[in-house]
């Protein structure tokens, strides 16, 4: 019966460990709390989403506008050939 | 047994934190795990406070709150790294008692409890739940097959091979049964 006592001594010692005293206000207040914070941050990545999915609409736009227009690709071209002349010189 | 829905949050709190935290305490032994996941249980209480039918006692949900969210805290834990692990368990070993006679007593007093712990630990989970709450909690056979869902039959059953288990398991490490 040796180890049924050990079990049964372990057991006790456990079951006399309490918990922290303010466990149960701490209860009371935290899920309303976390309530609060998941509501918030449902509202913060709804915001963000909303915010993504703005800069992506404007980012095709642009760029269908970058496509369609000649001058634009040019006006890039030629800024492209003055990075790359500028760069270069300075190695030279 | 009080109908749920005369029962407050408030009230409710008040009754079940310590059955929540006791049967947290069986499957994790460590006080801060058992407050986490007493706290995780409530979280999950107060949200689903008006989506409970009560159809069965707020107890029994309760309890199957608990176990479920012990069973998945141990199970991360499980997961982490071997030195935290072995930090745990040493901590545990050489954690200080004041009545402790001399050193060697409380080696081998601590290697038991952890024997013990350890063999509590990995019985497979139905026989797990069966014997913390039969043991932790002291409830009866018809209470645990409630919030297990099984027959009472089969509740005595795991505990009986819960038992067997874990003498089979601390033969070697406890002493002689």
């Amino acid at each position: 019966m040796k180890s049924e006592h050990y079990i049964q001594h372990y057991i006790e010692q456990e079951k006399a460990i309490a918990p922290s005293p303010d466990l149960i206000q701490r209860m009371l207040v935290l899920p309303q709390e976390q309530t609060k914070t998941s509501v918030m941050l449902r509202n913060q990545l709804f915001g963000w989403s909303i915010a993504v999915a703005a800069s992506m609409l404007v980012g095709i736009f642009l760029g269908n506008k970058l496509v369609a227009n000649d001058e634009l690709i040019l006006v890039n071209d030629n800024l492209i050939e003055n990075f790359t002349a500028l760069t270069t010189y300075g190695y030279e | 047994m009080q109908h749920f829905q005369t029962l407050s949050y408030e009230s409710v709190v008040r009754t079940h934190t310590q059955l929540v935290f006791r049967t947290a305490f069986g499957f994790v032994h460590s006080k801060e795990d058992a407050e986490d996941i007493t706290q995780e249980v409530f979280i999950k209480v107060y949200q689903s406070w008006n989506t409970f039918r009560g159809d069965a006692s707020v107890s029994t949900w309760i309890y199957r709150i608990t176990v479920n969210a012990s069973l998945s805290f141990v199970e991360q834990k499980q997961r982490r790294s071997f030195i935290e692990w072995t930090e745990d368990h040493l901590k545990q070993l050489f954690k200080t008692q004041n009545n402790v006679p001399t050193p060697i007593e409380l080696m081998e007093e601590k290697e038991r409890e952890l024997a013990i712990r350890n063999a509590i630990d990995s019985l497979p989970d139905r026989q797990r739940i069966a014997f913390i709450l039969t043991y932790y909690e002291e409830l009866s056979q018809r209470e645990i097959a409630a919030i297990m869902e099984l027959t009472e039959g089969a509740v005595e059953q795991l505990k009986q091979r819960a038992k067997k288990e874990l003498q089979k398991k601390l033969r070697t490490s406890v002493g002689n049964i």
